[in-house]
């Protein structure tokens, strides 16, 4: 076997501004060169969105979101546990996978369960020993499960108030040297994962993803230690929204995090540019996609935005903020992916198509010249994959086990679909080297089974690249096994 | 009591008497055996079985019962040893899934699942299995285990292993989504290799080590302990006073590698040959001591000269190699070393010995058989000779131990009771009979035999070797202490010992050096050290050599083979957390450290693994001057977690194979097991759980005293 040869850039879309986000909370300072504008209000740690594409051109009335009444309230649930199994650890460079479950009964989404907190969560009948601690994200959402508006916010304020289930079996723990009053800008001196809290998360718990739980402990810690300190405290909320959400897939606790940080409130523009699209998510992912629309349409068309607006469905939406936003400047290789991507959801192969070749003719200079190139492949694989993704014929495909892989975010994934009667029987990833974005590992080669084939799926948040890696491996393997 | 078992009963009687069998047990063997096998005293024709037993060998003849038995205790022997010690017949567990339906049946009950294809390799019926059904999440769960009934073509009938109600058996056959058999339930640690010796040992792997009464004798003195295995030393003298020294004629495999070697080819050189008597008739005694002073000064010498070490390190160092280049490709022999030559040059001396005389060892150098000489003194049955003796000296010239005097009269410590001179004995006058049994003897010193009690050559002889042994023991001993492990050196060398090993110190004077964990050991981790950093004191004692292959997770072998307790026999559940070292990650090498490219080679064998020990962090990233890390740089590095390494080594084994030998990256590999001083676990008893969760408690009281100050809490009271 050889050694990865594996290029650590950080880059693309969604993925990047996931890490920005964080690299902010790092600095609380948003000089990433990601930024496509020059954006007004550069002072404090309060600074701009990392990923505003216009925070003043485009930006919808400026009328605040609704404050949601129960945020204030008192409502304390101290008996409600919800139900989030018992994660298993899961190895990077093992397989994952879902396979087809022809009786599913019960819902075993985290959220349709904590959607019924009154009843006692079953203890887990088996817990594996050789298990020690999390990871495998518990995922969430089935279309199929609708709420209102108030049922959601009631969800978010009774759950998430509340401890997940594994919460008291997790040992607090950091090193010793750490400085707790994470200091922004991070002091001098270099990087230092043991010394700057920002960079500990971004480094430590969020490249292991066995440390998720103890990390997410360890901001709940954070969170006693500032708790009157409103700057330090905005950060820690932020970030325990953003592991909820990206890690663990715990829309409803993630909701619940970012709200508390004023992200849905009045007078914080930075907040909302930032993280108001993952809040957004959630509300769709609760399962009200209005409600999600609703609070998207009053935010800034930041980079997360524009992909949100695509993964909703708004594909003109998201291509003509996508387009403004190149025009005022953007980078050019990365919104057009978006618009692929959006078209490539929605079935509009052709228009996709022409997306990606716009990001292979950006030229490869400057600064972000790897990154540039990184996306030359990403979109050259998407095209390749979505040029046979018409021919593609289950039923013509012998039964059978088929291999492939496509470059993700660190190097190939090789997914393994199994073809029975013309159907997808299972889809498995059987060998990656993806640290931070696990969640899609388990969530896409899901719902290819889901939806017996390798179009419109939409990719897990926080994870596109690996997403879309899969879907591209899954869809070399099909369409090589054809008849 | 006679101990007859040289078949008189087989003896073609005497002209002109009637055929009178000796013993009952000859009149029973005429009762139920055909005629033929007996001799016909009238045609004088001899019985079929003593004709056959001729043509096998004269000695077989003579005593057959002690070449059967020496031939089964060899073949036990070498069946242990490329069998039993064999590591690469292991199969993981194994998992068997494609199954298109499971259905419940009742009366009895029964599951039912049945496979689209057949695999080649089936479940065998009676096989505990669990059965796996992916949850809502795609995760295998178990829904139970099973056993399997019976095997119908496509269709496998389960037996539920515990008593099951049926709402609950329907439930499993309604609700098991992609149903699988599984070998082992899901998450469950592989034990494999474990599990494939102890399934093997219908006889202990190191059954003839622990009957080696010098073994555990000399180990239990150089380590002032109880040795488990004195109890067998002990139980085959006891065996010995009845059978003097029985473990010579009829057991040890050495003396019957030594019996063939000399038939084979010792008898076919006779410039070598010396006399039977010479100063060297007594070495056994003086090495015994020798070794004995050496074990009281704390030193353990014996296994370079006990006759089961030699003829296991023998085996081991020629034919391992050969039977793990054989059976599992040439690539995996490990180099021979020089301590590795040495050992095999010993061998071969130790065999070349019977070009002087035939089983020179045995009767003058084996400690071991002094241990059993000096046994004989307490001797319950002896050899005796009646005054039939006709002179004739044959049992002179078949004696392999030269244990008759010239007067066809006893050497009792020599004597092994083999009964090949009472086979040849023309006039039936040797008897085998307990000590005191005074049956008609011959008189002593007829003819003369020469011997005296003690004379004055004797008495030299005796001082000199007596002195030789006090000098060899005390010198070795020091000799040691010079060119040896230093253990009062903090910063001598440590080589990292196999798992469960006991305190450096007690370990080196333990450990025999037989070589039965290297033979037992998948993929030759331990490999035995040579004149290395430990010298004398180290040689040939087990290291593990992550370079060549990292310690199995699914293996605990080599403390189950350890004769003398060196290595403890541990159980799955304590080796997979003894510690034998802690893997160091070396900065200034490591690829990403280094900041030369991205490698998680040895993270990825370590969760693979199991032990999850290493864990990512960002290094080399650099940071712009708010503190915003700039894209491209830094990579992930291994960070290892002191508390869950276990030191197997697997990791540098990967770094080495790929980096180093693959890829030539890197001069050595970047991630090393270091023993040491807190770094490994090295218990002489007690559990290394229990250990492990002393040491999670004190962790968790140093993380209570450094939270103490903010009270813990889900939410800040702000929130509540």
């Amino acid at each position: 076997m050889r050694c990865s040869v594996f290029s650590s850039t950080l880059t693309t879309t969604a993925l990047f501004s996931t890490i920005c986000g964080l690299l902010v909370s790092v600095s609380g300072c948003g000089g990433s060169n990601d930024t496509p504008t020059t954006n007004d209000g550069n002072s404090t740690d309060m600074q701009p969105a990392t990923d505003s594409v216009d925070s003043n051109s485009d930006r919808p009335a400026q009328n605040q979101p609704t404050e949601h009444p129960d945020l204030k309230s008192p409502f304390h649930v101290t008996d409600a546990t919800p139900k989030s199994e018992n994660p298993k650890n899961q190895k990077p460079g093992q397989t994952v996978g879902a396979e087809t479950s022809p009786m599913k009964s019960t819902p075993e989404t985290t959220a349709a369960e904590t959607a019924t907190p009154t009843t006692p969560p079953p203890e887990k009948a088996n817990p594996q020993p050789s298990t020690p601690e999390t990871s495998k994200p518990a995922k969430v959402v089935e279309s199929s499960v609708q709420r209102s508006p108030a049922e959601i916010d009631a969800l978010i304020n009774k759950v998430g108030r509340t401890p997940p289930d594994w919460y008291e079996s997790t040992p607090l723990k950091y090193p010793k040297t750490l400085d707790l009053d994470w200091p922004q800008p991070p002091p001098k001196g270099g990087w230092n994962t043991n010394k700057n809290v920002g960079q500990y998360i971004w480094s430590v718990i969020n490249e292991n993803s066995r440390n998720w739980h103890s990390g997410i402990r360890f901001l709940h810690h954070m969170l006693l230690v500032h708790k009157d300190n409103r700057v330090v405290l905005f950060r820690v909320m932020v970030e325990l929204g953003r592991m909820y959400h990206e890690h663990l897939q715990d829309y409803v606790r993630a909701a619940f995090w970012y709200r508390q940080s004023g992200v849905a409130r009045s007078g914080s523009r930075f907040a909302r540019q930032r993280h108001g699209a993952h809040l957004a998510e959630c509300y769709w992912r609760l399962g009200n996609r209005a409600m999600a629309i609703d609070f998207l349409n009053k935010l800034p068309a930041t980079y997360t935005v524009i992909k949100l607006w695509g993964d909703l469905g708004e594909t003109d939406r998201s291509e003509q903020l996508a387009m403004r936003a190149i025009r005022a400047g953007g980078a050019p290789n990365q919104l057009y992916l978006y618009i692929g991507d959006a078209h490539r959801m929605a079935g509009n192969f052709t228009k996709a198509i022409s997306a990606y070749r716009k990001v292979v003719a950006v030229p490869a200079t400057g600064k972000r010249k790897q990154r540039i190139e990184k996306d030359h492949k990403r979109a050259q694989a998407n095209i390749a994959a979505i040029q046979v993704t018409e021919t593609l014929d289950l039923s013509r495909i012998p039964n059978g086990s088929y291999r492939a892989s496509s470059l993700g975010y660190e190097t190939q994934v090789h997914v393994e679909v199994v073809i029975r009667d013309g159907r997808i029987t299972s889809a498995k990833v059987t060998q990656h080297r993806e640290k931070q974005y696990y969640s899609s590992l388990f969530d896409t080669p899901r719902r290819i089974v889901q939806t017996q084939g390798v179009r419109g799926i939409d990719t897990t948040s926080g994870a596109t690249i690996t997403s879309e890696a899969i879907i591209n491996a899954a869809t070399k393997a099909l369409t090589a096994a054809m008849k | 009591m006679r101990l007859d078992w040289f078949l008189p009963v087989l003896r073609t009687p005497k002209a002109g008497r009637p055929a009178r069998p000796v013993s009952r047990i000859g009149r029973l063997a005429r009762r139920f055996l055909p005629a033929a096998c007996f001799s016909d005293p009238q045609s004088k024709r001899r019985g079929l079985l003593r004709r056959s037993l001729r043509r096998v060998g004269s000695s077989w003849l003579a005593s057959p019962v002690r070449r059967i038995s020496q031939t089964l205790c060899f073949l036990t022997f070498v069946w242990l040893f490329l069998y039993v010690c064999w590591p690469y017949s292991a199969q993981p567990a194994r998992n068997w899934s494609g199954f298109t339906s499971v259905r419940a049946e009742h009366e009895p009950d029964r599951l039912l699942i049945e496979w689209e294809f057949a695999p080649e390799q089936s479940p065998r019926p009676g096989a505990m299995l669990s059965l796996v059904s992916a949850d809502g999440r795609g995760t295998p769960t178990e829904r139970g285990r099973f056993e399997v009934d019976r095997i119908d073509g496509k269709e496998i009938t389960l037996k539920p292993a515990e008593q099951i109600s049926r709402v609950e058996l329907d439930e499993i056959a309604l609700t098991a989504a992609s149903p699988a058999l599984w070998e082992q339930p899901p998450g469950a640690w592989p034990v494999h290799y474990a599990d494939n010796l102890s399934s093997k040992e219908i006889l202990p792997a190191d059954f003839f080590l622990v009957i080696d009464p010098l073994v555990s004798l000399s180990t239990a003195i150089a380590s002032r302990s109880w040795v488990w295995s004195l109890a067998c030393g002990g139980i085959i003298l006891l065996v010995c006073v009845l059978i003097p020294r029985g473990f010579c004629g009829y057991i040890c495999p050495l003396g019957s590698l030594i019996d063939l070697f000399d038939w084979s080819i010792g008898s076919r050189v006779k410039r070598f040959r010396v006399g039977p008597d010479g100063w060297w008739v007594h070495i056994k005694y003086y090495l015994l001591a020798g070794t004995l002073i050496a074990a009281a000064g704390g030193v353990l010498l014996t296994g370079f000269v006990a006759a089961i070490p030699v003829i296991t390190r023998g085996l081991l160092f020629i034919l391992g190699p050969l039977q793990t280049g054989a059976g599992t490709g040439w690539h995996q022999m490990p180099p021979l070393t020089f301590g590795q030559i040495f050992s095999i040059a010993l061998f071969l001396l130790v065999l070349c010995l019977g070009f002087l005389r035939p089983r020179f060892w045995c009767k003058y150098v084996c400690p071991s058989g002094a241990v059993f000489s000096l046994g004989n003194l307490f001797r319950g049955s002896e050899r005796k000779v009646e005054s039939s003796c006709i002179n004739c000296n044959k049992c002179v010239e078949v004696c392999p131990f030269d244990a008759i005097k010239p007067d066809f009269t006893t050497r009792v410590t020599d004597c092994t009771l083999c009964q090949t001179c009472a086979g040849v004995c023309p006039t039936h006058a040797i008897k085998f009979v307990d000590r005191w049994d005074l049956v008609e003897l011959k008189v002593e010193n007829d003819p003369p035999t020469n011997e005296t009690a003690l004379g004055r050559r004797g008495f030299l002889a005796a001082g000199v070797g007596t002195t030789a042994a006090l000098t060899g023991g005390v010198g070795s001993a020091w000799l040691t202490s010079v060119w040896g492990a230093n253990l009062d050196d903090p910063n001598a060398p440590r080589p990292v010992r196999p798992p469960g090993s006991v305190p450096e110190q007690e370990f080196l004077q333990m450990c025999i050096r037989c070589g039965e964990c290297f033979k037992v050991c998948p993929s030759d981790v331990l490999q035995p050290q040579g004149f290395g950093p430990q010298g004398l004191e180290g040689l040939w004692t087990p290291q593990v050599t992550p370079d060549w292959a990292g310690c199995a997770s699914s293996c605990n072998a080599c403390g189950q083979v350890c004769p003398t307790g060196a290595i403890r026999a541990l159980p799955m559940e304590e080796k997979k957390v003894a510690r034998m070292g802690l893997a160091k990650v070396n900065e200034s090498t490591c690829l990403p450290f280094a900041g030369r490219e991205a490698c998680q080679l040895c993270v990825d064998e370590c969760n693979s693994a199991g032990y999850n020990a290493i864990e990512f962090t960002r290094v080399g990233t650099e940071v712009d001057e708010q503190g915003v890390p700039i894209e491209g740089t830094g990579y992930a590095a291994p960070v290892v977690l002191k508390d869950l390494c276990v030191g197997c080594g697997l990791c540098q084994t990967r770094c080495h194979g790929i980096n180093v030998a693959e890829k030539g990256l890197l001069e050595e590999s970047a991630i090393i097991i270091e023993a040491g001083e807190g770094r490994e676990d090295r218990l002489l008893n007690g559990s290394y759980v229990a250990l492990r969760k002393d040491e999670e408690r004190q962790r968790a009281a140093e993380q209570e005293k450094q939270n103490v100050e903010t009270p813990d809490s889900y939410l800040p009271d702000f929130l509540k």
